[in-house]
């Protein structure tokens, strides 16, 4: 089975950083960190990821802004993305994720066992 | 009960001097030609003992009783019968301690030898309708504290939703990359050295119960259940406006209500409805920098018989249409910049969700928006 692209677009680098290894070390993944929220289409038009990984509360552009041009974007607005928050409760998006308002959530933090579900459930869904 | 001149009155008459004592008896009986209820007592202890027995519309006093004396008389009789209007009955030459009666519960104070009957009994009448309003304003003072209570109670808690959605932010970020981290070397790290997992063992459960202390904050900001009672909902919008309306004054902005007159009840929990209503009056009046006109009106839907109604409409800038959909999605603001989280519709979305209710938002043609909240009767 061949890797699947993960593009993680979040400003925390200690936390990316650690993602990616975590991630990778599944040996299901590649995985390519974006720091910086503006640089988002283009790094996404570059790597073009199977899936997104989006935190929402970003200096310059926010989460859900990126999610809009992203969506705005012919080559990009297929890829499914899921929000990654640290301001949700686990108990309100449920232990594997919820759907909300039409976008995937996953609390931060959450087990890797969760996230990788919820990865795995939205590329299926791609599919 | 509001007393009218000429109205029989209940009095007691406490003044240990028997002349003056007859003096005062004949005087209102005179007036109000033997209708009215006198009581007489020598003593404070006397004067209690008929307080517990009767009820009295006002009582006049002597400030020299054989067992008590001055302004610790008019303290223990207001402490017995605080709905009571009190006329001090004192000597000529005490005009200034009369006059300091007025300020620690005295309604009026007499002075011995200056009056008659007519004035007499006007100042008991003068002096009942000046403890009524006087009550009055006590019972307003209480409301107004009560309002302010409240008020600062939903500031409160809406100051720490904010901020436990920030420390949440800023504390879950370096948690996660700490637990991520653990996760990682547990799976790479090989040792024969028992330390090695303990210390790793250590900052997982650190991490975690850190982690379990932002949940129990935000837990507690969050709203999951209701206390609901029967309730009309006219009554959970005037205490919203209540709550808003410096914020009206501030802006030049006019509320107009729309009120049903025969709005049937529904089982709500009336905190948390004028928690969804401040909410959007205060959408409302960000709308409108400039001012202008919010409407709120309570009805029965004209198209569910078993739904009734709540709407906002202002005259602001409106919903912008790409913005619609995500209205209601957590973390979603226009207003970041001013401090705004986006958590506001989000709560209470959840809020009218729990009453089985809806809350729905759209731009009026005539400009501006409107928010409406459907109940079930």
């Amino acid at each position: 089975m061949s890797t699947k692209r993960i593009l993680v677009i979040d400003d925390e680098k200690g936390f990316t950083a650690m993602l990616k290894l975590n991630l990778e070390s599944t040996g299901k993944y590649e995985v390519l960190i974006e720091n910086d929220s503006q640089n988002a289409v283009h790094t996404a038009l570059n790597f073009m990821p199977h899936l997104i990984l989006l935190d929402i509360i970003m200096p310059n552009m926010e989460g859900p802004d990126v999610a809009i041009a992203l969506q705005e974007n012919p080559l990009l607005k297929d890829i499914p993305v899921v929000f990654l928050t640290a301001t949700i409760r686990s108990s309100e998006v449920g232990d594997q994720g919820s759907r909300i308002g039409g976008h995937f959530f996953v609390a931060k933090p959450s087990s890797l066992d969760v996230l990788v579900h919820s990865i795995e459930e939205n590329l299926v869904m791609l599919n | 009960m509001e007393i009218k001149l000429n109205d029989p009155l209940r009095v007691l008459i406490i003044e240990d001097n028997q002349v003056d004592q007859a003096i005062l008896v004949a005087m209102i009986m005179e007036e109000s030609k033997g209708r009215s209820f006198v009581q007489t007592a020598d003593t404070i202890q006397a004067a209690l003992n008929l307080l517990n027995s009767y009820e009295f519309d006002v009582l006049t006093l002597d400030l020299n009783l054989p067992d008590s004396q001055g302004e610790k008389t008019i303290q223990d009789i207001t402490k017995k019968a605080p709905k009571v209007a009190i006329v001090v009955s004192t000597g000529s030459y005490e005009d200034e301690l009369g006059i300091r009666t007025l300020s620690i519960g005295a309604q009026d104070f007499l002075i011995k030898g200056k009056y008659n009957g007519y004035t007499l009994n006007k100042a008991l009448y003068y002096a009942i309708e000046r403890k009524r309003l006087e009550r009055e304003l006590f019972s307003l003072c209480e409301e107004i504290k009560e309002t302010q209570n409240q008020l600062i109670q939903i500031e409160k808690m809406q100051l720490i939703g904010t901020l436990a959605s920030g420390v949440a932010h800023e504390v879950r970020n370096p948690l996660a990359t700490v637990l991520y981290g653990v996760n990682y070397l547990y799976n790479r790290v090989e040792s024969d050295d028992a330390s090695i997992k303990n210390v790793m063992d250590s900052i997982r459960e650190a991490a975690e119960k850190a982690n379990n202390i932002i949940t129990d904050l935000l837990d507690f900001s969050y709203i999951n259940q209701l206390n609901k009672v029967e309730s009309n909902l006219n009554d959970a919008v005037k205490k919203s406006l209540s709550l808003t309306h410096h914020h009206f004054q501030e802006r030049h902005i006019q509320v107009i209500e729309k009120l049903s007159s025969d709005l049937p009840t529904v089982m709500v929990d009336v905190n948390r409805v004028v928690q969804v209503l401040v909410n959007l009056l205060m959408n409302a009046v960000h709308a409108m920098p400039k001012g202008g006109k919010i409407t709120i009106r309570s009805l029965r839907d004209p198209d569910a018989d078993d739904t009734v109604l709540i709407q906002v409409d202002d005259e602001g800038h409106g919903i912008e249409e790409k913005y619609l959909s995500k209205i209601f999605d957590p973390f979603f603001t226009t207003r970041r910049s001013q401090g705004g989280v986006g958590l506001g519709l989000f709560v209470c979305q959840n809020i009218m969700k729990l009453h089985d209710g809806g809350i729905f938002l759209k731009n009026r043609l005539e400009g501006g928006a409107r928010a409406t909240l459907t109940f079930k009767i």
